[in-house]
């Protein structure tokens, strides 16, 4: 221990002596004389730091003793085991560093209670969305430092003291608490939500989706009623209403992961009409020149506009 | 007999005396104490009972400038102190008079 780190564990240890500020007025120097004097750690020549504190308060002679015990409350034995932490090197310097976050801890607290109060008010969101929200935050942030600020600046002790104390308290843990709420709404809305029964979604090479398919054998072959399936086996659908298109179903009900899908056109008619003499092939060919029974897709011009349109 | 119980009751005085010898600050005193022959004073308790003597106005104290260590608080007697010194030490010669010759009777 430093002679300043002695100091403050004989300080905490005598937190609530009366008259401390008076007793312990020159204890940094007197303590940095005796460090000058020898290498020796303090705690080796002077004891720990609460046997220093009761010795202190003994020849004081303020402090009522009673049986020589000190009595050991929760704050005592708070008050030990800080003075241990803060006997311990990487501790103290994580210790030194928190005051340099408090501002920073000041504004977070400040935006999270304003979207609290915003959030009450009916719009609940993680970022301000309208002007009144902004001037909440804004005005959330400044009483926050605001706050912060002043109960810093206040020193001393009393019964003032200690309510703005709790009130802190109260702040932080419901700015704590908001902030830990808003971060699990965050985390929720940025995990991609599993779409159940879905249609097969694809990220296409073109601008537009995927909704039908167009399998050519190694030759350069067109293929037809070509089954597709997923890596678990469930049938590969796509979703041709999406993009304004529906399976044809003039020919009864039609595999929907065959492939190509023979798609038309959604525009409010069926097209029962216009395809019944389609029906002869199982499934339309996607080029119309590849073999002769393609005949039945070739009487299906698009110059024939009322009729819909076979889409492959 | 534990002689640190007897020197709680004459710390005071013990105090009293090496200031009015001359001024010293806090490690001064604990330092002149022991080279007197009181090894066992402990600093906590020089150092209590030099503030509490300050508070009862018996010392006086001022800030000196060190060349090579922390400024130094020197505390003094002013006329409180040194009245209080003459009567505890008055005190303090009758008692151990009276104890010497109470422990010189239990030797005969």
């Amino acid at each position: 221990m430093t002679p300043e780190q002695y100091a403050q564990a004989v300080r905490d240890a005598l937190a609530d002596h009366p008259e401390r500020e008076e007793l312990l007025e020159d204890l940094d120097d007197h303590l940095a004389e005796i460090a000058a004097e020898s290498d020796l750690p303090l705690e080796n020549r002077l004891g720990p730091p609460e046997a220093y504190a009761e010795e202190l308060a003994s020849a004081y002679g303020e402090r009522p003793q009673s049986g020589g015990r000190r009595r050991t409350g929760p704050r005592d034995r708070i008050r030990r085991v800080y003075a241990g932490l803060m006997g311990y090197g990487p501790y103290r310097s994580f210790a030194r560093f928190l005051p340099e976050l408090r501002p920073g801890w000041w504004v977070l607290r400040g935006y999270v209670l304003a979207m609290v109060l915003v959030a009450f008010a009916g719009e609940p969101a993680l970022v301000p969305m309208t002007p009144p929200a902004w001037l909440a935050v804004i005005a959330g942030i400044w009483a926050s430092v605001w706050f912060g600020r002043s109960n810093e600046r206040r020193g001393g002790r009393g019964s003032g003291r200690r309510l703005l104390g709790l009130a802190a308290v109260v702040v932080n843990a419901v700015a704590g608490f908001a902030l830990f709420v808003g971060m699990v709404a965050a985390g929720d809305a940025l995990t991609p939500q599993p779409e159940e029964d879905q249609a097969v979604w694809m990220q296409p090479a073109s601008s537009d989706g995927v909704y039908n398919l167009r399998p050519y054998a190694k030759d350069g072959t067109p293929l037809t009623d070509v089954y597709l399936y997923d890596q678990d086996g469930n049938p590969f659908v796509t979703n041709p209403e999406f993009y304004g298109y529906r399976v044809d179903r003039a020919c009864g009900e039609p595999v929907l992961n065959r492939y190509p899908l023979p798609l038309v056109e959604d525009d409010g008619q069926d097209g029962q009409v216009a395809t019944a003499t389609a029906c002869s092939t199982p499934a339309p060919e996607p080029m119309a020149t590849v073999r002769p029974s393609q005949a039945p897709a070739q009487t299906r011009k698009p110059t024939q506009s009322a009729a819909p349109e076979h889409k492959d | 007999m534990d002689s640190s119980q007897l020197l709680k009751g004459v710390l005071d005085l013990a105090v009293l005396a090496v200031l009015n010898e001359r001024d010293g600050y806090g490690y001064d005193v604990v330092r002149r104490l022991r080279e007197a022959g009181l090894q066992e004073v402990g600093d906590a308790s020089v150092y209590g009972t030099l503030r509490r003597l300050f508070k009862a106005g018996a010392l006086t104290s001022y800030v000196v400038a060190s060349d090579e260590g922390p400024h130094r608080k020197y505390y003094g007697l002013n006329d409180v102190g040194r009245d209080m010194y003459a009567a505890s030490a008055k005190t303090w010669a009758s008692f151990s008079a009276t104890m010497a010759a109470l422990l010189k009777e239990g030797q005969e």
